[in-house]
């Protein structure tokens, strides 16, 4: 019976029929079909919006742990915690407050905590990536010495300066729309395929039960 | 490597199957010696490499491979004396006591060679244990790191009878008899009543070898292995000289008395101190002591304690016949009346060199104190009187028959001078009464009657009252590995330390990171601050229009007013230094043409981008419809779904997957889907290019990136930010290039280099 | 003011991110958690915003039927943070990954296989081979490449003897072409990666100079 609940019941009436359900909607122009895998694609954004309370709540849990037991970095996790605490206010209070003064301060304390702490951080962070990038292109020799690693250097160099040709070499332009065009096109497209072609199996394992990646069994 | 069962495919080690037929390999397919590493195959027991034992000795008695049979077996201490024999009982008794305390030593010495220290303690008596407590035991695990000599020798050594059943006795293999003792006893001698051969030339006093796990080696550490007919040193000393019959070397059984006990007193040159002293008159001559001694295997005096020494057997007054095991009673002459405490001084273990020294002589008359205390007064029955054991029936050597053999008179022994270490060991008779008395009598099974017999249960199930054991000897080099291993148990427990943070990297890495956030500093920073300064900065580079670009602005430039166009913002603000810029055109575009725009998102952060960009570009009180639907494809697909039927889906992201769901749904609509257009990072222009491929269709047209943006706005003929920003990319590029071409000639050169070298 | 106080806040955070370049540092790790703290927070809030009062309180009143179901399957997903009690939420689950694979599914049949599959076999078609000079060479490279670089990702051919084992050979050179193409297709998205994160690094060094000179003249402007 316990397994009965919690191996079977999940993947057959959970998972199973309205998944068929939702791909018959698709395949077919039936309209009721249609209507009801618009219900059940509604349903799923709910249910995923609490994916996301679960997540929050989770990382709760973990910093305030950390805090409790006082590991390594709990002063890191505070501040974490408390800037989470402050941020979630000011963007659920915009809905429920009707005054026009409240609502106006209320935006902008989303706005400033959006533009002045979010946005700047992130984008910091993200401005990094390019000394990363650029260090491990610098010490692509290093690692491996082949005549891929000079073909993927070769490329990378056309690639960048025909982005924005100096003056005088836009050829390098034109060199640069045919290599990704062509050759990166059909690598990258067949890798696309491959993507697609996983997918596909995978869904339909999914959807007959042989793989089910919600169930403890 | 493992080898496949099935296919016999070598496979690494720790594989779980065959990686040719997916067979399952077996976990264990070797085993680890603890001490030196070694694999050993899976049947090993012991290691192939240094002997170590490999499985515990708890293991079950299948894996362990058939031990030979231990060649000498101790004579079970447990041996009740009959009733009739009540004085030999209490030499029996004392001299099992005896023979238990020095089994409690049991250490097999390492080596045939070593001599036995005057004041040590023989081997054969140092394993023997107390009475009652050894015979059933399994012999004593060895440690594992016992040196494979050792481990070899022990093997070879006669384990002690403690493995014996109490009160069965047994007579070694033929083939388990030690070296010494095999040249004594003939292979066919398989009774102690079959060493015939070599009595006709053993000389002097043989007692009985009485210790099965007196490793012959010890035994006669200085005597050779003896032939059949050869008697031991120590035995010729005390063998009196006109023994010339040969006393055997019975077998090496405790109940075995040699039939070719000392016959008479040794040699007066080679009678041991102590002999000398209780050995009669015409003892004295210690060169009399039998020369064939060689000849005729002289056991070690005895180290059982029930066996009667042989040395009290040449020159001891013969023991009482009640009393006598059965060995000495093959010994003694039945007019022998020596109590048998006489005849076993416990100088079993003093081996035939301790012998050596020149001891006094006793008096003729003169018994020694301690054997006066165990002698009973009327031990005077004569040997064939002992009422036989039935347990012993069969097993017990014949009596000596051969003429000559004689043992002295009491009355001619003189009195003899105890050395320290023999007084040691004398034994306490209130003990023996009290271990005596304490014992319980057996009610059923052979030995009903008798006291101190042993249960049925192994002894080692049953903790004996026993005297502190001396510590056996050890070898340097197990000290040294005792000594190493309690340090390291005596170290605290320290828990690895998972070292936080980074290692310390090198200088030259710090230096290229150091170069590398220079140049794009310097290139970045340079052109940036110009206009600030001010200096102008001539243009590097002008903005190229792709066809993607070209095809985009087309479809934009169809949408007319009241067009609802969907903006899909799906980025942060972590892109949004680079998307803002490329969404701005078109945007700009799209307000121009008077769409209708509703923005949408899949990210929650996606519609705080949206609203911050558009107050920037539109009338700032401008409100547009903006829903967000978590879920990645799901959400989309409502969104869709929501939205009706737009004119033109405009995806504004930096990475593939929504940039993949959107043109996916929005080809999965029943209807006609509506056109795509991509304002995506330049990281997703090759992800883009399958989509944006004209025999494709799916995505109509596309800008990517700042070049895209700014190709655009060149295209509007209204140059904006991404304009601005062209020279500092254009610029950036250059050094990110330079930076890649430096860094390949480094290293490739490098790398020639230490290959030249 | 507030901009202005709010412009340098932003522009002091941007310093301690970029500290990382010199070494990992305390000031580093307590702006980066106080980044992740207020991402999350702020998603929260628009998530409660958004979707549990916006959809589901608003049509639990109008349309209960149509949120109860979703809302019960939420709730139970919520279980999930409770390891004893985990189980329960498998229905949730169960339930998601459902709808997300059929939806996923149709995408990439419709969206991905279907067209892009008839646009590699229309490479050498009349239309394609006019579009360019070198449009037959380019259409054969297409077809090649992507054949090519399916079979190196896709298949792995195995040892076999005769017959079976010159196809296993074809495959293996087969997917060796597909490599090439792999690392054309890798080095344009390496150099499109340079591209947008020097993109947005030029956006942060801008930020601060314009906070600068914000800064600064408002300070030499009193």
């Amino acid at each position: 019976m316990t397994k009965l609940i919690r191996r079977w019941i999940p993947s057959l009436l959970f998972a199973t029929l309205p998944g068929l359900t939702v791909l018959a909607g698709y395949l077919s122009p039936d309209p009721v079909l249609g209507y009801l895998r618009d219900r059940l694609v509604e349903g799923a954004v709910i249910v995923a919006a609490f994916a996301f309370l679960l997540g929050a709540f989770n990382i709760l849990r973990v910093h305030g742990g950390k805090i409790g037991h006082r590991e390594q970095g709990w002063p890191y996790s505070l501040v974490l915690l408390i800037a989470m605490m402050v941020a979630w206010i000011p963007p659920l209070l915009q809905s429920l407050v009707q005054r026009p003064q409240v609502q106006e301060t209320l935006d902008d304390v989303t706005h400033a905590l959006f533009n002045y702490v979010i946005g700047p951080a992130g984008a910091s962070l993200a401005a990094l990536v390019v000394f990363t990038l650029t260090l491990s292109a610098f010490r692509l020799m290093r690692v491996r010495r082949s005549a891929g690693a000079v073909l993927f250097l070769l490329i990378v160099a056309l690639v960048l300066l025909g982005s924005a040709p100096f003056i005088g070499l836009e050829w390098l332009a034109n060199v640069r729309d045919w290599i990704i065009n062509v050759p990166g096109m059909a690598g990258m497209r067949g890798l696309l395929l491959g993507v697609a072609l996983g997918t596909v199996i995978t869904a339909l394992r999914v959807l007959f039960t042989s793989h089910r990646p919600h169930s403890e069994f | 490597m493992i080898h496949c069962p099935k296919c016999g495919t070598p496979n690494p080690r720790g594989s779980r199957f065959c990686k040719e037929c997916g067979e399952p390999l077996p976990l264990r397919t070797a085993l680890r010696c603890p001490m030196c590493s070694t694999m050993n195959p899976v049947g090993n027991v012991y290691c192939d490499m240094c002997q170590a034992r490999l499985i515990p000795m708890a293991a079950p008695r299948s894996e362990e491979p058939e031990r030979e049979q231990p060649p000498l077996e101790e004579p079970s201490p447990a041996i009740p004396p009959s009733e009739e024999e009540g004085e030999g009982q209490e030499a029996a008794d004392w001299l099992g006591q005896l023979r238990a305390s020095a089994m409690e030593e049991s250490e097999v010495p390492d080596t045939l060679e070593e001599p036995v220290e005057p004041v040590e303690i023989p081997d054969w008596l140092r394993e023997m244990g107390p009475v009652g407590a050894d015979t059933g035991t399994q012999p004593p695990e060895e440690p594992p790191f016992v040196e494979p000599r050792f481990e070899e020798e022990t093997q070879r050594a006669p384990s002690p009878a403690a493995e014996e059943a109490p009160g069965r006795l047994q007579e070694p293999a033929p083939a388990d008899l030690p070296d010494w003792l095999r040249e004594i006893a003939p292979p066919e001698a398989e009774t102690p009543s079959k060493i015939a051969p070599p009595e006709a030339e053993a000389p002097p006093s043989e007692t009985a070898p009485p210790t099965a796990e007196a490793p012959p080696e010890e035994a006669a550490p200085a005597a050779p292995a003896p032939a059949p007919a050869e008697v031991p040193d120590w035995l010729h000393e005390i063998a009196p000289p006109e023994a010339e019959t040969p006393l055997e070397a019975a077998p090496p059984t405790a109940e075995a008395p040699p039939e070719e006990a000392a016959p008479a007193a040794p040699a007066p040159a080679e009678v041991p101190d102590w002999l000398r002293e209780i050995a009669p008159p015409e003892a004295e001559a210690p060169s009399k002591i039998a020369p064939p001694e060689e000849e005729t295997p002289l056991e070690a005096a005895p180290p059982t304690v029930e066996a009667p020494p042989e040395e009290a057997a040449p020159a001891a007054p013969v023991p009482a016949p009640a009393e006598v095991p059965d060995w000495l009673r093959e010994i003694a002459p039945p007019e022998a009346e020596a109590p048998p405490s006489e005849a076993a001084p416990p100088t079993a273990e003093a081996p035939p060199e301790e012998a050596a020294p020149a001891a006094p002589v006793p008096a003729p008359a003169e018994v020694p104190d301690w054997l006066r205390e165990i002698a009973p007064p009327e031990a005077e029955t004569p040997l064939e009187a002992a009422p036989p054991i039935p347990a012993l029936e069969g097993m017990a050597p014949a009596l000596p028959t051969e003429p000559g053999i004689e043992i002295g008179k009491p009355e001619e022994l003189a009195p003899a001078a105890i050395p320290d270490w023999l007084e040691a060991l004398r034994p306490r008779p209130e003990a023996v009464t009290e271990v005596a008395e304490e014992e319980p009598v057996e009610t059923e099974g052979l030995l009903a009657g008798l006291r101190g017999v042993l249960p049925a249960v192994p002894a080692f199930q049953v903790p004996s009252v026993r005297e502190e054991a001396r510590p056996p000897e050890a070898r340097e080099a197990s000290i040294a590995r005792a000594q190493l291993l309690q340090s390291l148990l005596a170290r605290p427990a320290e828990a690895p330390q998972v070292k936080a943070g980074k290692q310390g990297i090198s200088m030259g890495e710090r230096i290229q990171r150091w170069l590398v956030a220079a140049v794009l500093l310097t290139a970045t920073v340079a052109v940036l601050i110009a206009p600030t300064i001010p200096v102008s900065v001539p243009t590097l580079t002008q903005p190229v229009i792709s066809s993607g670009v070209t095809r985009a602005h087309e479809t934009i430039q169809d949408i007319g007013i009241e067009n609802s166009v969907l903006v899909a913002f799906e980025y942060g603000p972590s892109e949004a230094d680079e998307l803002n810029l490329v969404a701005e055109p078109i945007l700009r575009h799209l307000l121009d043409q008077g769409a209708q725009i509703s923005v949408v998102s899949t990210r929650p952060q996606g519609l705080a981008v949206a609203e911050g960009l558009l107050s920037t570009i539109g009338p700032s009180d401008q409100r547009y419809p903006r829903r967000y639907k978590p879920g990645d494809a799901t959400g989309v697909s409502n969104l869709l779904a929501d939205a009706g039927n737009p004119s033109l889906i405009f995806v504004v992201t930096a990475r593939p997957g929504p940039l993949r769901w959107w043109v996916e749904q929005a080809r999965s609509l029943p209807d006609e889907p509506p056109p795509v257009v991509g304002g995506v990072s330049a990281a997703l222009e090759s992800a883009a290019s399958p989509y944006l491929d004209a025999n494709a269709g799916q995505i109509t047209g596309a800008i990517h990136g700042l070049s895209g943006a700014a190709a655009y706005e060149a295209l509007r003929s209204s140059p904006g930010q991404a304009h601005r920003r062209l020279n500092t990319l254009a610029l950036g590029h250059a050094a990110i290039v330079g930076l890649m071409i430096l860094g390949a000639a480094f290293y490739t050169l490098g790398g020639l280099h230490g290959r030249a070298k | 003011m507030v901009e202005s106080a709010g412009l340098v806040v932003g522009a002091v955070l941007t310093l301690l991110i970029f500290s990382y370049l010199v070494g990992d540092n305390p000031l580093y790790r307590l702006a980066l958690h106080l980044f992740i703290g207020a991402l999350v927070g702020y998603s929260l809030g628009i998530v409660l915003r958004d979707i549990l009062l916006g959809i589901v309180l608003a049509q639990l009143l109008a349309n209960p039927l149509a949120v109860v179901f979703p809302m019960v399957l939420g709730i139970l997903l919520l279980f999930k943070g409770f390891p004893r009690q985990a189980y329960v939420g498998n229905f949730s689950v169960a339930y998601l990954v459902g709808v997300g694979t059929a939806v996923a599914l149709s995408g990439a049949l419709l969206g991905t296989l279907v067209p892009q599959i008839g646009a590699t076999g229309r490479a050498l078609s009349p239309a394609s081979l006019q579009s360019s000079r070198t449009g037959i060479l380019d259409g054969l490279l297409v077809i090649v490449g992507t054949t090519c670089t399916l079979l190196g990702f896709a298949f792995t051919a195995q040892r076999e003897r005769g017959v079976g084992g010159i196809w296993a050979r074809v495959i293996k050179l087969a997917a060796r072409v597909g490599r090439i193409f792999t690392i054309f297709a890798f080095g344009v998205a390496f150099a499109g990666a340079l591209t947008a994160s020097l993109s947005i690094f030029i956006g942060r060094i801008q930020y601060l100079i314009d906070v600068f000179t914000d800064v600064y003249l408002r300070v030499l402007g009193g």
